[in-house]
């Protein structure tokens, strides 16, 4: 396949790659009804294609060019300084695996989940849509592109969540979303005006190699606003209430959007603008805190959540907070990592959950599962080999990205966020054996006796069990073993030689602590960890009256955790009131009164004056030709003035 | 003394010649058919001379002509004004041809086709009584065009219309002579001496010549008509006016600006415009809030642009021009397509202006939801429509012509207006769905030209238009 | 002093005027009114019923018609001075002109301009 890539490093696959989840998403939409069930199919198709020519594009550039990807497509030269185009190289690629990979099991999956809903086709047009706008970020060569991928996942997600619009609650969330994510926009927009003044240029080559010439208080400026946009995309604290909230989209969604992809988007923005992060030491310590800060967050508001998808919601807050404060303080390739080993093993969790919930009829609530090893083994093999990952257990995919981020951040500097990442290490093993022993262990406590187990009958008109199933098997796979497979070796890993190209290596003093002892202090927290939850939730006592023991934890939940650290009051005081307080002043105060009222008030003179004013028509006409009247007479004086002024 | 007519006075007026013709002839089928002539002929009559007049100015395009001894001039800028508002014409006679009752079917035509006229006569217009009568023959048909339909909001507008833009005319009129008096001459060309710029009488004419200008680009706080006209005019007049007479208006205003301002004069002169255009962007998108009439708001929406693409001229710079016509272009469309929605709407028994038609529309007919998208987008200046890159382009300019603060107010405008064109959008698509109806066949021409303005409205987004080679022809 | 100076002057005092003219009689005036003070003056007539009485519209339609055409008309008055001058092509002008008032004149007498209903 060498012939495929140009010799100028061009590459028109690439737009093939980029367009067919487009051309997916416009199919679906337009000819949805006629193409009912086909269209799930169609979806998952074109998302098939587009990971094929990734892999494609993969081989073509490891034969090319000895292992270093560097393809370029220019599509259109727009305004100065702007052309656009799309990059593909280890960082973008990567992404798209992820996204087409990832992103194909989930459609797929999809076909079942989906089964029966109305809307079956939109969604997927919606799903075929985000990747496209997904894959528009990832692949543009250049700020403006990947603005617009930006807004588009964004209206791509906003849809999703507000899927299911009967639902107030789901509208809200999605409104939700959308107006923090435009926060984040606003943000980035200032950050690429401050880039373009001072660079005139916006493709990626011409900014990071002016990088120098950009005085320290500018790249700093810089580098805020897109932390501020890459924090409200990847729900980062204080703009994360949003994710949990989203969790009203269906399961497929939370799985693609909300944890495998869109909610990353942070972690590849300050990947991509590695350059500029890493020439500011201040940008660093800010994202690398804010990491920091919201992995714990997360991972504290995650155990007293009993919505399975909020516990997962909050469980993905804090991991991306792990990659935030891996790509922050310049652990790249340890933030990268846990990206990708993240992107499996939380599209299982969330496409084994969504087996649960779709198994009992819509329930998300902890306290009315229990005892469903026996009932769903399949759910509960692959929900454990999930969970066993993310809490870094050793041999699992998720402990070589961790541990990665976690003694990068002390080979970095970073003590506290050393200290802080190991201790949320310890917190994420305790709410994720919490939520396995809560729904799979003891008895059953819910109401749903007819929808739980496979009762064939009820289903016999929905699609066939293995759709679902297939996705999820074939996720355990990676969940397990791709971080062994990749990431074993060091310097001398796969996962290192792919990335050496993009990222140069840095020599840093070795750290008090070696990489071993630190992997064995994590293993040591998350066991303990482990040992909390098991006694609280997985031995006899605790299972023997398991409901009124949940009731009473519930209620004994410090007021603080319940209100999420009162976040959403406080961006309802800061942002949502004053916003509504403009707004009323505007529709309210400035209009009736000062624009309105200045009729009325003429209306209210003319009226006492007994003149001819009876009816609101003449009344108006007259109040009209005064405003006219007035302006005139503002221009009259003026150009009076300035005449006096010549004269 | 002879009266010099060569071909060149020919050649510049023959455009608006086949739009004069057509409407006479409009007329006079109209009276050798027994009852009323049939929509389509008169329509159709309207429809060839305008295109055939498009084909002609674009045929011309970049060739110097003139006529009346200079008062009429033709050129790059000349036509691309002249094709704006045969687009204008074209656009709102499809739409009047969709929705338009039989009984007024030639009348209306003809008058549309005159006021086109007067319009095309403003795009070309250099001195002060060509301006003066393509102005009159523009705004006195669309009094009448107001009116047109039996409907009491109609002739109410057509009313006010009169009553307040004969007062605009007045100050103009007066600024007319005035201007006259401290030159002594009615060509704009005749105004650069620098020596004028002493002149009391010239600052006095100036400024009053631009409050007429200010109201009929419907400025605040000239700007009181514009609403209550929208709302009442007839669909397709209201698509024809918010286009046309902004355009025309824009080209007497450019010329004025560009070329017939006293060195050093044109700071002083025009600030009370640029004050008003950024209270225009302000006021406008604030107006938009509390609308609940897609006539209205898009009153509001043309009060507001017509502040961004003065934006864009301000400080006079070359490249402003050149984004002005940009801009304008694309406001054309989205304009034309926001009011050809409304039209198929119209076509379905609904309220086509009231915005509660348009909730659920993405369920009912999801093509024309899109459309509509795009153009409230495009209006907001959303990318990736024209819109966005119009406005970008003009804040370029203004900032580097040192208008930072109207840059400023734009981009508060349109974090205002953004509410106002989400809250339309969102009611698209977030509402439930309507009882059900079902839609009934739209004339085609109206379909096409949803889609046209659509494409058009995105296509200008990757392929500016942006002519270099129109302000050497402006003088 | 500037040119304008004397009107500036001359306005202010015709205002003056009027306005005292038309205050001061109120202010002075010995208020006892009796029905031959209150009658119309000399000439004038005792109105018989409200003075904003009701027209048929139509006949501003024609009264609008007639000052059109009027004003159409007075157009060749200049065109006759200078006839000589203008010579063919200001003969083919006023063809042209003619042409264009007479399909106006025939269209408002077909849909009826005329008719008194």
């Amino acid at each position: 396949m060498h012939h495929v890539m140009g010799v100028d490093g061009s590459y028109p696959l690439l737009v093939a790659l980029w367009l067919l989840p487009l051309v997916g998403a416009i199919v679906c939409w337009a000819f949805g009804p006629q193409l009912k069930t086909l269209s799930g199919w169609l979806a998952s198709a074109m998302l098939g294609g587009s990971f094929v020519l990734a892999v494609l594009s993969w081989s073509a550039g490891t034969q090319n060019s000895g292992g270093a990807l560097g393809a370029h497509q220019a599509l259109l030269s727009w305004l100065p300084g702007i052309d656009f185009g799309l990059l593909l190289d280890p960082l973008s690629l990567l992404w798209t695996f992820i996204i087409t990979g990832v992103g194909f099991l989930i459609h797929f999956y999809s076909m079942g989940y989906m089964d029966g809903d109305r809307a079956y086709a939109r969604f997927f047009a919606y799903m075929n849509f985000f990747v496209f706008a997904m894959l528009t970020l990832v692949l543009s060569d250049n700020f403006v592109g990947l603005l617009v991928g930006w807004g588009l996942v964004g209206l791509a997600s906003y849809f999703l969540i507000g899927f299911w619009f009967e639902r107030p609650t789901a509208v809200a969330a999605a409104r939700k979303a959308f107006v923090i994510n435009v926060v984040g926009d606003v943000a980035i927009m200032f950050a690429i005006f401050a880039i373009f003044l001072n660079v005139r240029s916006m493709a990626f080559g011409d900014v990071f190699a002016a990088v120098g010439s950009l005085g320290s208080p500018l790249l700093l400026t810089i580098c805020v606003a897109l932390f501020i946009g890459a924090a409200a995309k990847s729900a980062q604290i204080p703009l994360h209430t949003w994710l949990p909230d989203a969790m009203e989209g269906p399961t497929p969604v939370s799985a693609l959007i909300h944890a495998a992809t869109m909610v990353t988007a942070g972690v590849y923005l300050i990947a991509r603008c590695a350059p500029l992060w890493s020439a500011s030491h201040d940008a660093q310590m800010l994202a690398g805190t804010i990491g920091a800060v919201t992995a714990i967050a997360g991972a504290i508001l995650g155990c007293v959540q009993w919505d399975i998808k909020r516990i997962l919601a909050y469980s993905t807050m804090s991991q991306i907070g792990y990659m935030i404060l891996g790509v922050g303080v310049g652990a790249y390739q340890g933030g990268i990592a846990h990206f990708f080993t993240h992107a499996f093993f939380k599209a299982q969790l969330f496409l084994a959950a969504g087996l649960i919930i779709h198994a009992l009829g819509n329930e998300q609530d902890v306290r009315r599962m229990g005892g469903l090893r026996t009932k769903m083994p399949f759910a509960f093999w692959a929900i454990l080999t999930g969970v066993l990952s993310i809490c870094g257990i050793p041999g699992f995919s998720g402990f070589f990205s961790k541990d990665q981020v976690i003694y990068g951040a002390l080979a970095h500097g970073h003590p506290w966020i050393y200290a802080t990442s190991i201790a949320t290490a310890g917190l994420t093993a305790y709410y994720m054996f919490r939520l396995l022993f809560i729904t799979f262990l003891g008895e059953y406590r819910g109401n749903a006796e007819s929808h739980a187990g496979a009762s064939d009958a009820h289903h016999a008109h929905h699609a066939p069990a293995w759709i679902m199933n297939l996705p999820v098997g074939v996720l355990v796979l990676p969940t397990v073993a791709i971080g062994a497979a990749l990431m074993w070796g060091g310097e001398n890993s796969p996962w290192a030689r792919y990335f050496a190209p993009q990222f140069a290596a840095v020599t840093l003093p070795a750290p008090p602590i070696s990489e071993l002892v630190t992997s064995a202090i994590v293993f040591m927290v998350v066991l303990a960890g482990f040992a909390v939850a098991w006694s609280r939730y997985a031995t006899k006592a605790a299972q023997a009256n398991a409901v009124e023991r949940l009731r009473t934890e519930a209620e004994r939940i410090p007021a603080v955790l319940t209100n999420l650290f009162y976040f959403d009051a406080f961006i309802d005081l800061v942002f949502v009131r004053t916003a509504q307080l403009t707004g009323t002043l505007i529709a309210r105060i400035l209009d009736p009164h000062l624009i309105d009222g200045a009729v009325r008030e003429v209306v209210v003179v003319t009226r006492t004056a007994g003149a001819f004013v009876r009816s609101l028509e003449t009344g108006l006409v007259r109040a009209y030709a005064l405003v006219l009247a007035f302006g005139a007479a503002c221009f009259i004086i003026y150009y009076a003035l300035v005449a006096g002024g010549v004269h | 003394m002879t009266i010099p007519f060569t071909s060149a006075d020919w050649n510049a007026l023959v455009p608006i010649a086949i739009v004069a013709v057509a409407a006479l002839l409009v007329l006079v089928v109209d009276l050798f058919v027994r009852g009323y002539a049939p929509r389509y002929v008169s329509i159709g009559i309207g429809l060839i001379g305008g295109i055939a007049a498009g084909v002609v100015v674009a045929g011309q395009f970049g060739h110097n002509y003139n006529a009346f001894f200079g008062g009429f001039m033709t050129g790059g800028f000349t036509s691309v004004f002249e094709e704006i508002v045969l687009l204008a014409l074209l656009g709102s006679l499809i739409l009047y041809g969709a929705i338009g009752t039989p009984d007024r079917v030639a009348g209306t035509t003809a008058l549309m086709l005159w006021s086109t006229c007067g319009a095309m006569l403003m795009a070309g217009a250099a001195n002060l009584m060509t301006i003066f009568l393509g102005l009159e023959l523009l705004s006195l048909s669309l009094y009448c065009l107001c009116g047109m339909v039996d409907r009491k909001t109609a002739r109410e507008a057509a009313l006010k219309y009169l009553i307040l833009s004969s007062t605009a005319t007045g100050f103009m009129l007066y600024g007319m002579a005035l201007l006259f008096g401290a030159t002594g001459s009615v060509m704009l060309a005749d105004f650069v001496n620098p020596a004028l710029a002493s002149s009391a009488l010239f600052w006095m004419g100036g400024g009053m010549f631009l409050i007429g200008l200010a109201f009929k680009l419907s400025l605040v706080p000239f700007h009181t008509w514009a609403p209550d006209v929208y709302e009442g005019a007839p669909l397709p007049v209201t698509a024809f006016m918010s286009v046309a007479t902004k355009a025309a208006t824009l080209a007497v205003f450019a010329r004025f600006l560009y070329a017939a301002l006293p060195s050093g004069a044109a700071e002083k002169l025009l600030l009370p415009m640029w004050i008003v255009a950024g209270i225009s962007m302000i006021v406008g998108n604030a107006g938009m809030l509390a609308q609940h009439d897609l006539k209205r708001l898009l009153a509001y929406s043309g009060i507001a642009q017509a502040g961004y693409i003065l934006t864009a001229m301000a400080g006079g710079s070359a490249l402003g021009l050149r984004y002005a016509m940009f801009y304008l272009t694309a406001y054309t469309f989205m304009n034309l397509g926001a009011f050809a929605v409304a039209a198929v709407i119209s076509n379905d028994g609904e309220q086509g202006s009231r915005l509660t038609s348009y909730e659920g529309l993405a369920h009912r007919r999801p093509l024309l939801a899109t459309a509509m998208t795009i153009f409230l987008l495009a209006l907001a200046g959303l990318p990736p429509t024209a819109g966005f890159l119009g406005k970008i382009l003009i804040l370029s300019s203004s900032v580097s012509a040192g208008y930072d603060w109207m840059a400023a107010l734009l981009i508060a405008g349109t974090a205002i207006s953004l509410y106002a064109y989400g809250k339309t959008i969102f009611a698209m698509y977030a509402r439930p769905r309507h009882e059900p109806h079902d839609p009934k066949p739209c004339a085609p021409l109206a379909w096409a030209s949803v889609v046209i303005c659509a494409v058009a409205v995105i296509a200008m987004t990757f392929y500016p238009l942006t002519p270099s080679n129109i302000l050497p022809l402006v003088k | 002093m500037n040119p304008y100076g004397p009107v500036a002057i001359y306005l202010c005092v015709a205002f003056a005027a009027a306005l005292l003219f038309s205050v001061l009689p109120g202010l002075l005036q010995r208020q006892k009114p009796n029905p031959q003070k209150l009658e119309a003056y000399e000439c004038g007539v005792e109105p018989t019923s409200a003075v904003a009485g009701r027209f048929p519209v139509r006949f501003y339609l024609v009264a609008m018609l007639f000052v059109i055409f009027d004003v159409e008309a007075a157009s060749f008055y200049p065109w006759a001075v200078q006839m000589h001058a203008l010579r063919v092509f200001g003969l083919l002008e006023m063809i042209v002109f003619i042409i264009v008032l007479a399909i106006g004149y025939a269209y408002v007498w077909k849909k009826g301009g005329f008719v008194w209903r």
